[in-house]
């Protein structure tokens, strides 16, 4: 069994129900359903969207490519079944839970993924908000090992398109919560959790289509008091451009800077905020800071009563 | 390699991104934010970063902007970004220049970044005068 169909539309035709959904959820929100739209936010994060789709036609290449060439390596021969779709499902989207969690841990990846987390705001649209530069920085050696166990190439990548489709719809703060579902699926909930900047949330809740991932690897956090979104170094900017390149442009600043190779390699592969003096704030040192906050406050209390 | 199918697709699709961001202004999505007091300086600063202390607060007379210096030393700017604000915390060794000049009366301060994601702020100052942190930031920048 080959391919069902051609996987490259799977995006492509999922674009009318992203236009017919983001009409759908700005005029709930003009009804008073829960959420924030701005139009010039908007834009923003649109042309990222549109310019995502540009950047993929003109580099999808190297993934291919690279893809292509590690199969010829695999170890097994795995064909298209039921069983192999399971197993391919649950593969990506652990493959996706790693990559996410570097994407959020590691400065290279950060790069790229910090135009997706540049809004303040979070409706539909922002899930459109993505990088031009993800492929350019080998992004998809994550998925690599699926290929190399044997799923077809295909395979992944319609899975990923998959997951892909799935995110958009959690991208809105109209939907609460959904009931037993919260338990096994990342929903709109869980992801405004991982879209905020408030310091109990930060570094948490990275899975793509299963939140069972963050349950079982420690990095699920409840939705409990109202998430800000963004960045911690909001943008003071709209302009596409300088949205897609604003970390990669902060990286070179600082390896012009960098004295040593350990500050070379921090600077790249570091955590996002890390600097060789401590002058800036990874979100770990912020989060931890907020916890000897929170235990001082707690401990005083205790006292007064 | 790219099709001419690609290139319609893509087509279609800034069409609708057009289109899509035309209805969002057409339904009123489309305020601006607009810094009114002083005090919703300190607060936008304050959430930011807890407990810091604001001082010698400078704003912009069109509300789109804001700096501050700050008790530990650092300064403060609260910018306009669409409906919401964007707030920076920093060092004068994090700006690139400070320009101070007077246009019709009016003392006007302008900011560069060496963050590319935070473009030169200008602030047409509310007052007769620049206020003292604006100076000491342009002191501070030149020696740092």
């Amino acid at each position: 069994m080959d391919a069902p169909f051609d996987i490259s539309l799977i995006i492509t035709l999922a674009v009318p129900l992203f236009v017919v959904l983001i009409i759908a959820e700005a005029v709930a929100v003009r009804l008073g359903a829960r959420g924030r739209y701005d139009a010039q936010d908007a834009a923003a994060s649109l042309a990222m969207g549109l310019g995502n789709r540009v950047a993929g036609l003109l580099t999808v290449g190297i993934k291919l490519g690279v893809f292509l060439a590690l199969s010829q390596f695999a170890l097994f021969d795995i064909p298209w079944a039921w069983w192999s779709l399971v197993l391919c499902f649950l593969a990506e989207d652990l493959a996706y839970y790693w990559f996410h969690r570097t994407a959020h841990e590691r400065r290279w990846f950060w790069a790229s993924h910090v135009v997706h987390h540049s809004s303040q705001h979070y409706n539909l649209t922002t899930a459109l908000r993505q990088t031009w530069t993800g492929d350019l920085s080998a992004s998809f050696v994550f998925w690599a090992p699926l290929i190399l166990i044997g799923f077809p190439v295909e395979m992944v990548l319609m899975f990923s398109a998959f997951s892909l489709v799935y995110q958009f719809f959690i991208h809105t703060e109209t939907i609460d919560r959904l009931g037993p579902l919260e338990w096994v699926l990342n929903t709109p909930s869980h992801h405004r959790v991982h879209h905020a900047t408030n310091p109990k949330y930060l570094d948490a809740n990275y899975a793509g289509v299963l939140i069972v991932w963050d349950r079982l690897f420690g990095t699920f956090i409840q939705e409990e008091e109202r998430p800000s979104y963004g960045i911690i170094s909001n943008l003071g900017t709209l302009n596409p451009f300088r949205i897609a390149f604003h970390e990669w442009a902060g990286i070179a600043r600082d390896l012009l800077s960098a004295r040593s190779l350990r500050e070379i390699g921090g600077y790249v592969f570091g955590p996002p905020g890390w600097s060789p003096d401590g002058s800036r704030k990874t979100s770990a040192q912020i989060k931890a800071a907020w916890k000897a906050r929170r235990q001082v406050g707690t401990a005083l209390e205790g006292r007064r009563s | 390699m790219i099709t001419q199918a690609d290139l319609l697709i893509l087509a279609g699709s800034g069409l609708a991104v057009g289109l899509l961001v035309l209805f969002l202004a057409l339904m009123g999505f489309r305020r601006n934010g607009k810094l009114e007091t002083e005090a919703e300086v300190i607060a936008l600063i304050q959430a930011h970063e807890p407990g810091v202390m604001v001082g010698d607060i400078g704003r912009d007379r069109r509300g789109n902007a804001a700096g501050a210096r700050l008790g530990d030393g650092r300064f403060a700017v609260v910018r306009a970004v669409a409906d919401g604000f964007a707030v920076r915390l920093f060092t004068a060794a994090q700006v690139r220049s400070v320009a101070l000049r007077r246009r019709a009366g009016t003392p006007v301060a302008i900011i560069r970044f060496s963050d590319v994601g935070f473009p030169a702020l200008t602030i047409a100052f509310d007052r007769a005068d620049f206020p003292p942190w604006v100076e000491a930031l342009r002191h501070a920048a030149r020696s740092a």
